[in-house]
């Protein structure tokens, strides 16, 4: 009996891969043969939206997409410039078996359907104030905006990924108050945000932005993704690790401090950061010990020189690690961003760290989990702006269709639609 | 200082109590409203901020008091109204000071609700008076939003009360007509003219007018597309309207820069629209002998003068234009290599190769000048054909020049009897790719398609222009034979056969557009 139905399940396994090796394919290669990367990765979630399957070759040319033949498929790789190619079903097969080797550092990922992706913005923002939204649109990959209302209101359950633009959730206005106070643009920003905590019923905008934080954090320990970059990183850590206690000067939110407002913080409520000190002069560009470099130190960077490697990781154990460093590069030119880096010997022990500036203490990318769900940082601001400024010009991505740096933050767009599989032992 | 203390620790009744005792020891004094606000603001407290100005006010009793103050601390607040009322009072006092009003105004009017807040405001403070500073600013912030039509209503009003006479509506026509608002633009114009303006202005104006009336009779033209021109049956009604009215600026102002520069305006119309290569001449030549006609026009002129002698198969006068030009001190680098790239092309019609190249090399070498890229073209098409079929190549240029001239039922079949004497010519493709372009600008979009179509038959292996060809193809079916489906399918074609073509780009585009995407 039991035989029997091990023949059985054998049969229907081959039956399946026989079913899907049995069509024509098309492989989107993401090595340097690939003439739009950014672009290939709006390819692979229209398939998604449109009821397909695809196979994420991890680390097979540079992580490529292989999935089945549809006029459409071709068609629209045609018309956004994705360089593709046409696989017989037999040669499906040998890549398919050459990618699932043993002694082959590579995997498949089957992805399945569609994440959907809301964006944390402020209103009225404009879309090159943030890596990511320019990614999604110059990928065109659908996003929903979000701010403190729909999260407070519980819109988040409605999206599997969420992206925090690079918002200050310690409540300090981006600490642009020694450069822009007299600013009309910060004084707008600041009465904006003042009114809406006002609103909620919290006195304090710093308030509002822990309120706010508490909730994200809750979704993702349900199940959710997240991903940050830039200042949004060490400030949700930080604000998540002051619940109970007022970091904030007068200047930011009418009166002092706590006094004691270090040995108050509950690092047991960050989601990556552990240890580090918050920043007390208010007037400096800076949230903590975490940013590494440090923002004051920015001037001494050589862009020349500034560059960051990617980890590689067991494609068949690790395949998370693996999918979100998926690239056809391995060395990525550096960029900075109010939070440049964090400091390593502040990330809690837990948490997987994707990419560093090798020789020095700084880490670019990392990756853990929390309760369910997971979270991604990535320092800096614009993988293609070396020092993105305020008032600078939006970054043409259409000038950076293979820009490895931008290619990380869409890996994280996929990386929801993957089916979970049992790790092997 | 004491009151600030007092509320970072929290004891903000105490706090309230001390700033109005620092208030009591100076009520008169507009100083110590200021010192307490300036400690409120500190500590973010903007709204009572404002109310201590607003308390100055009454106790000082100098209800003008802090109005930068409070408009700068309303517009904080996203008081949009507030502020604008405020930067009102500050200019009823200091009527001179507009343009400092206009700039503090600005940092908020980027922002459209604070842009229409700010209007609503000025248009309640004006009611029906004739206040002509608020007037300005009403049409100041209009045209900050482009709202031309809004705008023109307010100038008109402005232009009464202050008695300029048309000035007013002028140079709003003239800036309305740099926004490519050219409707409003034109009717702008024309009440100027009739308010009447002053004399000295009124040509500027009129030249304006005529200007606005072409471009928007361009708009109005539904004939023009990618494969084909405007016939000049349908131009001549059309275009004839602004025509006119340049030919009346001649009239009136005669020999001036003015009549120059409508002569100029006609014969490009005459020439490109029209077809009209003997009207041509005579209108650029009265911009050539025309005293009032600036360097620049007069080069320009002389340079389109040479082209529609080309047109009109007179090569050897042609030279002489474009000799000119070359030789004129005063001649723009531009203008300079398109003259010497047509005396190059002349050299081409006329089979003399090696002195096209010779003249086609010298602007090739600056790769930045205009004509580089059309330079390159035809230096490498000749380098190519001349040395190795040489009277294929003569028939071909004989071919292209009958072209020149509109004689398209006689370049055709040389063109044909070309690709039947030479197939192994490498200009063979060429030839058919110039049949086709003739053919869809004749409106003869089947017998393009299959000339098209030929090529990318029968020279699949050998031509370099399968590309082209195919993109041109697509534009017959997109704007001759109006064929949406088969037009995507052809770009899409282009796109599959050559990913990496030059074209890729714009059939990108194309198709988009044709699948209704916002571009």
């Amino acid at each position: 009996m039991k035989r029997s139905r091990s023949l059985a399940i054998t049969l229907l396994l081959l039956l399946q891969g026989s079913q899907a090796l049995s069509q024509e394919k098309v492989l989107i290669p993401m090595d340097l043969s690939q003439t739009d990367h950014l672009k290939a990765y709006g390819i692979a979630y229209m398939a998604l939206s449109r009821g397909l399957e695809i196979d994420w070759l991890l680390n097979y040319r540079g992580g490529s997409f292989m999935l089945d033949a549809h006029d459409f498929i071709t068609t629209e790789c045609l018309v956004r410039g994705v360089a593709f190619i046409r696989e017989s079903a037999a040669g499906a097969a040998s890549i398919y078996a050459e990618v699932q080797r043993e002694d082959n550092n590579m995997d498949v990922v089957r992805l399945e359907k569609a994440p959907r992706v809301a964006v944390y913005v402020p209103p009225g923002f404009q879309p090159w104030d943030d890596a990511v939204t320019l990614a999604l649109d110059y990928a065109e990959i659908k996003y929903d905006k979000l701010w403190d209302d729909e999260v407070l209101d519980g819109k988040l359950a409605d999206y599997d990924w969420l992206h925090l633009h690079h918002e200050d959730f310690t409540g300090q206005y981006g600490k642009f108050y020694a450069s822009f106070a007299g600013a009309a643009w910060y004084q707008a920003q600041v009465a904006q945000l003042e009114q809406e905590a006002r609103k909620r019923g919290f006195r304090k905008v710093a308030e509002l932005k822990k309120a706010v934080a508490r909730t994200i954090a809750r979704y993702i320990g349900a199940g959710g993704f997240m991903f940050a970059m830039c200042s949004a990183t060490d400030t949700f850590d930080i604000a998540l690790a002051a619940e109970n206690t007022d970091i904030c000067d007068a200047i930011y939110d009418g009166d002092p401090p706590d006094p004691d407002f270090q040995q108050k913080l509950d690092f047991s409520k960050t989601l990556a950061f552990t240890g580090f000190t918050v920043e007390k002069n208010p007037l400096r560009y800076e949230y903590s010990d975490i940013d590494e470099p440090p923002s004051d130190m920015l001037g001494i960077q050589n862009p020349e020189t500034d560059y960051f490697t990617l980890f590689e990781f067991s494609a068949k154990f690790d395949p998370v690690p693996t999918m979100l460093t998926q690239n056809h590069v391995n060395v990525i030119k550096g960029f900075m961003g109010q939070t440049t880096g964090f400091r390593k010997n502040l990330i809690k022990t837990s948490v997987t760290i994707l990419a560093e500036k090798q020789g020095t203490e700084g880490v670019k990318y990392l990756h853990g989990n929390y309760g369910r769900g997971t979270f991604t940082y990535y320092g800096g601001h614009d993988p293609e702006d070396y020092q993105h400024a305020v008032g600078n010009p939006p970054t043409d991505l259409s000038l950076h269709k293979n820009s490895p740096g931008y290619r990380l933050i869409l890996n994280n767009i996929l990386f929801p639609a993957a089916r979970k599989k049992q790790q092997k032992t | 200082m004491l009151g600030s203390v007092f509320y970072r620790a929290g004891r903000e009744k105490d706090a309230a109590a001390e700033w109005d005792s620092a208030i009591a020891t100076g009520p008169a004094n507009p100083g110590t409203y200021r010192l307490v606000a300036a400690v409120l603001v500190e500590n973010r407290l903007l709204d009572r901020a404002a109310e201590v100005y607003r308390r100055g006010r009454r106790g000082t009793g100098d209800g003008d008091l802090f109005t930068l103050e409070l408009a700068q601390l309303l517009a904080s607040t996203m008081n949009y109204s507030g502020a604008t009322a405020e930067y009102l009072r500050w200019l009823s006092k200091n009527p001179a000071q507009l343009s400092f009003v206009q700039s503090r105004l600005s940092q908020m009017t980027g922002r459209e609700e604070a842009r229409m807040a700010a209007t609503e405001v000025i248009r309640e403070a004006l009611g029906d008076r004739g206040d002509l500073p608020l007037l300005e600013l009403l049409a100041w912030l209009a045209m900050e939003g482009k709202k031309f039509e809004e705008a023109f209503e307010v100038y008109r009003k402005i232009d009464a009360l202050a008695g300029a006479h048309g000035n007013e509506l002028y140079q709003f026509a003239a800036r309305a007509a740099a926004e490519k608002a050219y409707g409003v633009a034109a009717r702008a114009y024309q009440e100027a003219i009739g308010a009447p303006l002053p004399a000295s202005l009124i040509p500027y104006a009129r030249y304006g007018y005529a200007g606005a009336v072409g471009e928007l009779q361009a708009e109005a033209d539904t004939f023009a597309s990618p494969v084909r021109g405007t016939p000049a049956t349908e131009a001549v009604p059309l275009y004839g309207g602004a025509v006119r009215l340049f030919q009346k600026i001649i009239e009136d102002y005669p020999h001036t820069e003015f009549s120059a520069k409508s002569w100029y305006q006609i014969g490009l119309i005459q020439s490109e629209k029209f077809g009209d290569r003997e009207g041509a001449v005579i209108s650029l030549r009265h911009v050539i002998e025309e005293a009032g006609a600036l360097p620049s026009l007069r080069n320009d002129a002389t340079l389109m003068m040479g082209k529609v002698h080309i047109a009109r198969g007179d090569t050897a006068k042609a030279a002489g234009y474009f000799r000119t030009v070359v030789a004129a001190s005063d001649v723009l680098p531009d203008a300079h290599d398109e003259a010497v790239f047509r005396l190059g092309e002349i050299d081409y019609f006329a089979g003399r190769f090696d002195s096209a190249m010779q003249k086609l090399g010298g602007i090739a070498v600056n790769l930045k000048a205009d004509y580089a890229n059309d330079a390159l073209r035809l230096g490498a098409f000749l380098q190519e054909n001349a040395g190795t079929v040489p009277e294929a190549l003569r028939e071909f240029s004989a071919a292209e020049f009958l072209a020149r001239q509109g004689k398209n039922t006689e370049a055709v079949p040389l063109l044909l009897a070309v690709i039947r004497s030479y197939p192994q010519a490498p200009l063979v493709d060429d030839a058919l790719m110039a049949v086709g372009a003739l053919q869809a600008s004749a409106g003869l979009f089947r017998e393009a398609v299959a000339s098209y179509e030929r090529l990318l038959a029968e020279f699949r292996e050998s031509s370099i222009e399968l590309d082209r060809a195919e993109f041109n193809l697509a534009e017959v079916y997109q704007y001759g034979t109006h064929e949406p489906a088969r037009a995507q399918a052809t770009y899409e074609r282009l796109l599959a056969d050559h990913p990496k073509s030059i074209l890729a780009g714009r059939a990108r585009q194309r198709i988009r557009q044709l699948r209704g995407e916002s571009l």
